[in-house]
């Protein structure tokens, strides 16, 4: 009992002590402690127990919140801070001695003469020997440009997700040029054809009828491949899951990559798989995965400039799943990069061709649809496959 | 009527079509293929006076059947119609070988036709 009425007398009369700092009559020790305080780069401050009241405040607060050690000495949050704040501040640190622990604020703002600083802050109960709370200690990181910095990593995350996107339709859109130059072909020839039996009047009803029908039926073609390219350039997250024959995902892509592989002299082989082949999907997100597969198989075969290039797209079955193949006879890839290609930004490509994030999107999406994105190295390029479970009809399950 | 033949290959079967319809409006006679390997198989029993191929189709390209024609007969005129540029440049190399863009207008095919088949 006696030691510890000593002790708190000791700990009494050093709080006082630091209570008086400006009475320069610190001891060596608190001397030693107040220096090494005051050149720490983050707040430190010190409240006793029991009326909350600072009694160590340092350089680094002075700085940061704008009030000297003077003011701050003696008093409590409701001296210095709104009523709210105070409220605030006073709960967590009573939470905090009442815990007899530390307690971290990952982020909490407060108002400086620097403007709105959000601090990351760790609430330290100091205790007597037998666990009774004498102090609150708190360390304050100023965490604001941190937290600037983050928010801007996110927006330019946004924006190259935004360009990767566009960098896509780019891709497709020259494919797509052709794909709706050969309908526009069709009904400039069936146009010129009617205008010309007109002319000669010899336009009777069966050229009339037949040339119509094909405008028709090709004007129908050119606005489903606008369709799809205002499908694909969307986002697709929140469409609806539906079960699919994934033959149509397949074809969805097709418009925008097969005149690619053409004009490229790329041979692309399509091995259609069964209508009777379903899956359940959001068909624009999954044919978007596809493209880009294809679209990588491009790019991995167009770097070795070789002529006999190919890229095959298949499905295989197996007994719960289905696996769409995309395999290249490209560049390949190397084991040192395998680790690291499903890895946003992370890309082989030249500087300004790939952005590096079409494999890590492409993954998540499948990872949506419960199934996942795997490759291997083949004797020559590579094959990437893209594994989904099978939708079983609930009829059928029975 | 001339009884001159023109043999249209182009997997755009619509188009053929529509080729055919009217060559045969300003007296050819014409035979369309929509499926390229028919198209090689049959171009030496069609024999064709002019033929109308596009390069880039699902089997057998263009050139294949380019190839074939020249062996056959060397001085048959052939028109390639294609969507593509650089398709065009490398076929217009080849002996015997005119080549339109598409989409083209028809009376330019009209003229092409005329020149290298001329009726009467």
């Amino acid at each position: 009992m006696k030691r510890k009425k000593k002790a708190i007398t000791l700990l009494k009369t050093l709080g006082q002590r630091l209570l008086n700092r400006k009475d320069s009559t610190l001891s060596e020790s608190d001397f030693f402690l107040e220096t090494i305080l005051d050149h720490l780069p983050h707040m430190v401050f010190v409240k006793e127990a029991r009326d909350l009241r600072f009694v160590r405040f340092n350089k680094a607060g002075e700085k940061l919140l704008g009030i000297t050690n003077e003011e701050i000495i003696g008093k409590n949050d409701y001296d210095l801070f709104p009523k709210e704040q105070a409220d605030a501040f006073t709960a967590k640190d009573r939470e905090v001695l009442n815990r007899r622990e530390t307690v971290v604020i990952q982020e909490e703002p407060i108002q400086t003469p620097h403007g709105l600083r959000y601090l990351h802050t760790q609430k330290i109960t100091i205790t007597d020997r037998q666990q009774q709370p004498l102090y609150l200690l708190g360390i304050s990181i100023d965490v604001t440009e941190d937290r600037k910095n983050r928010e801007l990593i996110e927006l330019q995350k946004e924006k190259l997700i935004q360009s990767a996107r566009l960098t896509a339709v780019g891709e497709m859109a020259s494919g797509i040029a052709h794909e709706i130059n050969n309908p526009l072909a069709i009904i400039a020839t069936a146009c010129q054809h009617l205008v010309t039996r007109q002319a000669e009047r010899r336009l009777d009803d069966a050229a009339l009828d037949r040339n119509l029908g094909i405008i028709q039926k090709t004007v129908t073609r050119i606005a489903r491949i606008i369709t799809g390219l205002r499908d694909f350039s969307r986002d697709g997250e929140d469409d609806p899951f539906e079960p699919v024959a994934i033959s149509d995902v397949l074809e969805a892509t097709l418009p925008y990559c097969r005149e690619r592989f053409a004009m490229h002299g790329i041979d692309f082989q399509m091995e259609a798989p069964s209508e009777d082949w379903r899956i359940e999907c959001q068909v624009v997100r999954l044919s978007q995965v596809i493209l880009n597969l294809l679209n990588n198989a491009f790019d991995a075969v167009s770097e070795t400039g070789r002529l006999d290039g190919f890229v095959k797209l298949k499905v295989v079955e197996s007994a719960t799943s289905y696996q769409i193949l995309v395999e290249d006879n490209g560049v390949g890839l190397v084991p040192e990069t395998e680790t690291s290609i499903m890895l946003p930004f992370f890309t082989t490509k030249p500087v300004g061709k790939g952005t590096g994030l079409g494999l890590s999107i492409s993954a998540g999406i499948v990872k949506d649809h419960g199934g996942e994105i795997q490759f291997r190295r083949r004797k020559e390029g590579t094959e990437f496959s893209v594994t989904l479970p099978k939708f079983i009809a609930n009829e059928v399950a029975l | 009527m001339s009884g001159k033949k023109i043999y249209i290959v182009d997997d755009e079967g619509d188009l053929a079509e529509l080729l055919q319809m009217h060559l045969e409006d300003m007296g050819y006679h014409c035979q369309r293929e929509v499926d390229s390997r028919t198209a090689l198989e049959q171009l030496d029993t069609v024999r064709p006076d002019l033929l109308i191929t596009d390069v880039q189709m699902p089997y057998v390209s263009g050139y294949a059947l380019i190839e074939k024609m020249q062996q056959i007969s060397p001085e048959t005129p052939i028109l390639v119609i294609t969507g593509f540029a650089h398709e065009n440049k490398t076929a217009a190399a080849l002996p015997q070988v005119t080549t339109l863009q598409k989409p083209f207008n028809l009376s330019e095919l009209v003229e092409r036709v005329q020149s290298l088949l001329p009726i009467s």
